[in-house]
Order: C-alpha cells, then structure tokens, then sequence
C-alpha cells in the first residue's frame, strides 16, 4: 500500500509569477492535492498531499528544490493530545474526509493518511485536544 | 410480581447488601448483564444477578459546584466573585458561592469557564479568587484578592441541578450553512449526526421506571461517592427523559471524570462521569436493565431550524447511531457521539469494581421520583396581557 505524505511547499518571491506546481505535475504526473495555499506577492505557501513513497517521493521532492522551492515533509498534519482526549467522538462525524474514527474499545484513532488539515475537528474538539502539528 | 413500583418481590437491599459484605454478590455491568441474558434468559439472569451497574460521561451544563472559601481578616461580605475571571454566584451568605459550569471567564470566553474551574480546583491547581464589596459594619473589607486550592476550602461540594438525561435527542442540520451547537459542529445540508448519551449503558435508561432511582440514591459521581437528592429540572420520565439532581463531595472525585470542555462557538460545560447501580429488585427491573442498543430509540432533529420545536428528520436507535452511519432518505451519514462511550464503560466497570471489592454498598431510596411530569414551555406575553390579569 502507498501512504500519502504531506509537503509544505515554500516558493520564495521570484517565483512566485511561474507555475512551478503545474509544470511539475504535468512532467511527473503526480496525482497531487492541495490541502493548503497562502500565495501573494512577497512568497507562497502551498501544503500538498502526495500519494508516493520511497525513491518516487524523494525524486519528487529533488525535482522541487531544483526549482528552488524549499521543501518541508510534514509527517503529520494534527496531533490528538492523548492526556486531553476522552474519546467522546465530537470530531469525527463532522471530518469531511473520515480521517477519525474508533478502534473496538471506542478509542480515537486518527488516520493520518486521510487527513487533509481542514481543521474542522480542532474546533469542533470540546477539549481542544486536537492541534496542527 | 406485585404491580407497585419499587416492590422487592426478587430480593430486598438487606439481601443484597448482606450478599455484597459476604462477598457474594453477583453484580455485572448493563453490557455484561445483556450478554448474560442472551445467554440464559431474563428470567434467569434476574435470579442470578443482583446488582447492574451503569455508567455516562457527557456534557451536563446544569452542573456546578457550592464553595466555601473561609473568612478573611477583616472578613468580607463577597458582592461579586470571580474564579479566574470566571463570574460565580454570589447571592447567598458572606464567603459561600456557586460555580456554574456554562459560566465564562471575562478575560478568556468561550476558551475557560466554570467547568473548568471545577477541573482545574478537583487537579489540584491553584484558583485566582477576587471579590469585591460594598463593606458593612460587620464585614468592613471592600476587596479581596487571593488564591486557593481545593484543600483550602472548607467545603466543595458539586450539585447538579440536572444531570444524565435517560436519552437525548440526536442532532443533524438541513441548512446550507456550518452551524455550530451544543451538539457540536452540524455540517451543512445533513453532512452529519451528532448524539449524546450511552444508550445500553444508560444510568436512567436502565431503570426505565425508576423503581429504584430515587431520593438518597448512592452513585458514581465524578470519581467519588455521590447521591441523587431529587428529581433533576425538566424531568420528563413519561418520554424517557428522565434526569437527577445529584450532590457529591468534590474533594474525593477526580479529574479523570470531571472536566471542563468548550462547544465552539456556543459556549462552556462540564463533561460528568456518572454511575448509578440498580438492584435488580423486581423482573421489570432486570427487564429494563437488559435493554440494547437496538431497544433504545431517539429522533434526529433539525437544529437548522431554530426554533423550540425542531422538526424530527428519522427516529432511529442508538444501534444505528454508534454504528457511525446513518440512513436518512437515500443518503448514508457519518454519526458520532459528544459523550465518551469510553469512560462511559469505565464508570460502569468501576462501579462493578467499587461494589465487588464491598467498598459501595447500595440503599433504597427515601422516595421514588416521579413517573410523570409537565414539560411547561415560557409563554412570552406582551406587556398589556400582563397588565390585563393583574
């Protein structure tokens, strides 16, 4: 099975104008998503979820820093803090994409494949136990 | 079997206590004792069991806690009182005060209020108590700024005026818009469902007639010994929304079953571990106390429609809703619960625990609660109605 993995992705301002992210899509045809974009005339930001491992990954990863594109892999996107959580199930019917959910004992388990950093369950947490990484 | 509510036609609480200090008794939790009936029958599994414990931890915002801080030198009359910012209620005697757990801290909001307190006081953490006054002769002192800890009080008692509801209704949002609730975040156009309550673990589900729920009731509360000391407000035992009114010493609970939790956008609470064991005195009783998941139904309303009276999009069972999926028309809905199954199911087993190891004995109570009870809703009058009766 392949994991995704996360990337944050840091465009300095120079490049900011050329279309990095499409250029290299097209070339590597890699079936990226973005989760995250903060883009404006000074720098961009952009988080995207990859479904590639091993050398795949790390090919893709030498192919955005020859373009001069710092990048950064996030391993995880939000973090349960386990001391704060009761289980009590608030976050996961509202996750869009089914990233919680119980294990038998009606633990929380978060999936962090799935995850796409919408932060819906950080708000919705009533113990506020669930943070960005 | 005698029809009167609460008859011990299968055994008396001196048996079953005898039973408990001899180390005999038989006590299981409500998900051990359906097993136990699936396997051998009611009516056996009544003769056998004498003791079903249940458990529920959720969101209760009717709960809060009576304090008493000591008098300072000079003493002070408290006007208004504040607990980290958090305003408490000051209408009683001089240092007394309640802390309710829905209210909110001045400096912080929604991010801190009385349920956290009470969390922050039962951990053992140090409180931030300011008071002013307008000074008496006998209590001359104007303001006061101090800390104290839950050891410093001279009492901390936790009283709930409505605690456990017996079921809740389960919560979804037809409109095209994020709604945020005491039932947490609704997604748009039906994206989810919300509940609360433990279903088949249900402390007042599981004595669906309340025989032996009752006034003196000696239960689990917040990790200490509490007892039921009435009705709780909006009883509605008819529909199976039953609810007590709990008290308990906050000096012997724990942090594991007490804590302070905020609903985005709509405000603080405190989420309670409460148990409650239930002889099994009777057959109805025990009938009671086998009922599933699959038994215990509730309506999903539309909190998109703000109103009193929520339309019910399906009535459903607590089955279908700890399933995680949903069906309402063609659509499959992911649902979740806001209560911790959990620690629901440590209370019960604690319980069990606490009563196996004749360390909780159980008592009849001094007065069954009642088994019927309007549900008056506030009439809004215009001001010439008002003048019109008087």
């Amino acid at each position: 099975m392949i994991h995704t993995m996360n990337l944050r992705l840091v465009y300095r301002p120079e490049h900011v104008k050329k279309p990095i992210l499409a250029e290299i899509v097209l070339r590597k045809k890699v079936r990226l998503n973005i989760l995250d974009a903060k883009v404006n005339s000074q720098k961009g930001e952009l988080i995207i979820s990859v479904p590639l491992d091993g050398e795949q990954l790390k090919d893709l990863i030498k192919t955005f820093e020859a373009e001069g594109v710092t990048v950064e892999p996030l391993p995880r996107i939000v973090e349960i803090d386990r001391e704060k959580c009761t289980s009590c199930g608030a976050c996961i019917s509202p996750c869009p994409v089914s990233a919680l959910a119980f294990d038998p004992s009606y633990t929380l388990l978060l999936d962090e494949n799935r995850c796409v950093g919408c932060r819906v369950c950080v708000d919705a947490c009533p113990f506020r136990a669930i943070k960005m990484a | 079997m005698s029809d009167v509510r609460g008859s011990e036609t299968l055994r008396k609480y001196e048996e079953i206590n005898d039973r408990i200090r001899r180390g005999e008794a038989t006590v299981m939790t409500a998900d051990e004792f359906i097993n136990a009936v699936e396997s051998s029958g009611l009516q056996r599994a009544a003769e056998e069991v004498d003791v079903v414990t249940t458990g529920t931890f959720g969101a209760m915002c009717s709960s809060g806690a009576f304090l008493n801080f000591g008098h300072s030198d000079p003493p002070i009359k408290m006007w208004h009182c504040w607990l980290n910012d958090v305003p408490a209620y000051r209408g009683i005697a001089a240092v007394d005060a309640y802390i309710g757990a829905s209210a909110m801290s001045e400096t912080k909001g929604f991010e801190y209020g009385g349920g956290h307190v009470i969390e922050d006081l039962v951990s053992g953490r140090e409180i931030k108590l300011r008071a002013d006054a307008y000074g008496t002769d006998c209590y001359p002192r104007r303001y006061i700024e101090t800390t104290i800890t839950l050891e410093d009080l001279n009492q901390a008692i936790l009283l709930n005026p409505r605690n456990a509801y017996q079921h809740y209704n389960a919560a979804t949002n037809s409109t095209s818009r994020t709604i945020h609730t005491y039932m947490g975040t609704l997604l748009p156009n039906y994206g989810n469902v919300t509940f609360s309550g433990s279903g088949q673990l249900s402390p007042l589900y599981k004595d669906r007639n309340f025989e032996t729920i009752g006034i003196g009731t000696r239960i689990f509360l917040g990790g200490g010994v509490g007892y039921v000391i009435g009705e709780g407000t909006q009883h509605l035992p008819q529909k199976q929304f039953g609810t007590l009114m709990v008290k308990g010493d906050l000096k012997q609970m724990s942090r594991r079953y007490l804590k302070g939790a905020t609903f985005n956008k709509y405000g603080t609470t405190l989420y309670v571990g409460l148990g409650v064991p239930l002889p099994i005195i009777n057959e109805r009783v025990a009938g009671s106390a086998a009922l599933r998941d699959s038994e215990i139904l509730t309506d999903i309303l539309d909190y998109g429609i703000p109103s009193r009276d929520r339309p019910s999009v399906k009535r459903t069972s607590y089955e279908e809703l700890k399933s995680g999926k949903v069906v309402i028309g063609d659509s499959v809905i992911n649902s979740s619960s806001l209560s911790s199954f959990k620690i629901a199911k440590e209370v019960a087993e604690d319980l069990r625990d606490k009563i196996l190891e004749k360390r909780f004995l159980l008592n009849r109570p001094a007065e069954l609660l009642p088994a019927e009870r309007e549900f008056k809703p506030l009439l809004v009058k215009t001001p010439a109605k008002m003048n019109a009766r008087s």
